[in-house]
């Protein structure tokens, strides 16, 4: 029997039981990794837009 | 935060059966679920970097309160209703902004607005926060182009306030109101424009949308001023809409319940061409999606599909990346017209994944010209799909995670193997496809100078093609690639509407304004006029030599009626036919016959 497939982990830090309270004082270097990946979309020009087909349009 | 607090950290993870069914194409309503709480994680991190980068700027909120201000509002409407305001964090208009801010903080975008205008949503969220949840309160928000936009609420008019402008928002023991320089506009009153909802249902399912043309972070990529939509317009897209949803729901229960738990806003845009409908979403703005007006509901139901799976697979990539850094050169998107980064390939394959499966299951319902199309749109993309995983296999920029996705739709891709498609649709689309391809190479790939070279003075001089090897030609993208699509959409407007081709063709000097980048000679290839298009095609090539599509035209003529070394020739190195073409002429000798010429590159 093949092993099953492992769970997709993310380095995004899990936020949702985190209250608008809290954010702003949350430990930055817990959420590092993932505002380092996030200010890196940020600077990217082409991650702005996941789908766009600008050839039909003129 | 201390060691015991760190283990208690949690991180987000897909189960691993959420996983393989987003990675086959779909992924149920308990999927989208799990996104959407990615999405929440990932929203307070954009909120968290704006609050740092705004505490750097403490006076760049200008004639608006302070920002914490604004963030201590939300937090009371928090604390007095939590669902309340997560439904209005994950407001889809909300992430672009968030992101167009953070850019213009450090200085990647900039804007016509002010700064503060900008940073002053959040006053905006707030006060609309403060609303819903029934606190009473007073906030200073921007007026921006004639309007205090209140997001998910709708709009306040101020015709007399300066384009960039503050109104005050307030409730007290009644319902909020907005004071602008001509008055006060109560909400939901005299002077407010509401944002239009609209439910659809069908089968005991049920999709509410926004029609949103007043947010300013409605678009992809920069602030739009408001514009209040007409209600016969609501009206048409309610139809509309309704109609497709019926389609989805009835063909695809399963995609229609994800939709319904993740799609929130529609941004509406003005009509585009027949079978060129506009489409976008953006990686911030979960749920949303901009389309283009449109004019029957099976391209409705279809862009929804579209647009729904690059939500999906923008909220999954906030998740885990699917591919580490980019090759070299960029890759062919049979659906573009442009080259494109693996990033965009990925986000591209997705969502023909669903739009192929859509055509796989509404073919079956469909007959006559409507029918011809969806089977045409199977066996098109069908084709297409299966093209680019494979391409996408062999490069090693692919993650484990973006392996296992990859497989995942490479699966769904194999099921529609054994699928049977009619003989005039599918060679249809086996053209449209080879089509594509040929003028996606003669646009954008640039073969060996010195092959070039080589060829060209074996040409002049009279002797036979030598055999030499072809290198792999360079990718240089083209930007005067417009309209690779442009007979496919011939073909199907033939197809669903024979009397209008009927007049294209007898007005063939019209066509560019019906389908831009078409030509008389592509109506003639169409309709079956080989000859016509033959001597059409040679005409464009006089007077223009390297005109790509009439290069690619011509070699599509020759397949149908004279296989041979010509037409093969055009159909796998059509850039080299064009790039030698361009060097016998530079040197100086009149311009070959094209089809002579090709014939002897053929020929090697």
């Amino acid at each position: 029997m093949s092993q099953p497939n492992p769970d997709i982990d993310s380095d995004l830090v899990d936020l949702t039981e985190v209250t608008l309270a809290d954010l702003p004082t949350y430990d930055d270097q817990l959420l590092s990794p993932t505002m380092r990946r996030l200010l890196q979309r940020i600077d990217d020009p082409e991650s702005i837009t996941s789908g766009y087909n600008p050839q039909r349009i003129d | 935060m201390g060691a015991d607090a760190a283990r208690t950290i949690r991180r987000h993870h897909l189960d691993p059966r959420q996983f393989d069914a987003l990675a086959s194409g779909g992924g149920d309503a308990d999927t989208v679920s799990q996104l959407l709480a990615g999405e929440r994680s990932w929203r307070m991190l954009q909120l968290r970097a704006l609050l740092d980068a705004v505490r750097a700027e403490p006076h760049a909120t200008g004639p608006l309160p302070p920002f914490d201000r604004a963030w201590e509002l939300l937090v009371e409407a928090e604390r007095r209703d939590p669902a309340a305001v997560n439904d209005l964090l994950l407001h889809p208009q909300a992430g672009t902004w968030a992101g167009y801010t953070l850019r213009r903080l450090r200085g990647s975008a900039s804007g016509s607005a002010p700064l503060w205008v900008d940073l002053g949503y959040l006053h905006a969220l707030a006060a609309v926060a403060a609303l819903r949840v029934g606190l009473e309160f007073r906030m200073t928000v921007p007026v921006r182009d004639g309007f205090v936009v209140l997001p998910t609420l709708g709009a306040a008019r101020a015709p007399e306030a300066r384009r960039w402008d503050c109104a005050e928002v307030r409730r007290g023991s009644g319902s909020g109101s907005v004071d602008v320089p001509q008055g006060v506009v109560p909400v939901g009153g005299d002077g407010w424009v509401a944002l239009p909802a609209v439910r659809v249902e069908a089968a005991g399912n049920a999709l509410t949308v926004n029609l949103d043309s007043l947010d300013p972070y409605r678009n992809l990529r920069t602030p739009a001023p408001p514009q209040p939509f007409p209600a016969e317009e609501v009206g048409r897209w309610r139809d509309l809409l309704s109609q497709a949803w019926r389609l989805l729901v009835d063909t695809s229960p399963q995609l229609a319940q994800s939709l319904a738990r993740g799609l929130f806003s529609i941004v509406p845009q003005p009509p585009a061409e027949p079978f060129r409908t506009m489409s976008a979403s953006a990686g911030d703005a979960f749920g949303s999606m901009i389309v283009s007006e449109l004019r029957d509901a099976t391209e409705l139901a279809v862009t929804m599909v579209h647009e729904f799976q690059h939500i999906k697979l923008g909220a999954l990539l906030h998740l885990t990346p699917l591919h580490r850094g980019e090759p070299a050169q960029r890759l062919y998107a049979p659906w573009r017209d442009d080259p494109r980064p693996l990033s965009g390939l990925l986000q591209g394959v997705y969502a023909f994944t669903g739009i192929t499966e859509f055509w796989c299951a509404v073919r079956q319902r469909m007959s006559g010209g409507v029918g011809d199309l969806a089977q045409f749109e199977f066996a098109r993309w069908r084709r297409q799909v299966s093209l680019v995983l494979a391409r996408l296999a062999e490069l090693p920029e692919l993650s484990d995670a973006g392996r296992r996705w990859l497989a995942g739709l490479t699966t769904t891709a194999d099921r529609w193997r054994g699928e049977e498609v009619p003989a005039a649709p599918l060679a249809a689309a086996t053209a449209c496809v080879a089509d594509h391809r040929i003028r996606w190479r003669l646009h954008h790939l640039r073969p060996d100078p010195s092959l070039v070279a080589a060829l060209a003075t074996a040409w002049r001089q009279g002797t036979a093609r030598p055999r030499l090897p072809y290198p792999e030609p360079v990718v240089v993208a083209d930007p005067a690639a417009r309209g690779l699509d442009a007979r496919a959409v011939l073909r199907m407007w033939r197809m669903t509407d024979p009397a209008g081709f009927g007049a294209l063709r007898a007005a063939p000097s019209t066509i560019e304004e019906q389908v831009a980048g078409a030509t008389a000679a592509d109506l003639a290839l169409v309709d079956g006029e080989y000859d016509r298009a033959r001597t059409e095609y040679l005409a464009e090539l006089a007077a223009d030599p390297d005109r790509p599509s009439s290069w690619a035209g011509l070699g599509l003529v020759l397949a149908a009626e004279s296989p041979g070394p010509a037409a093969d020739a055009l159909r796998e190195r059509p850039e080299l036919v064009r790039a030698l073409h361009r060097a016998v002429r530079d040197s100086g000798d009149p311009p070959p016959d094209p089809v002579a010429f090709a014939a002897w590159v053929g020929g090697g």
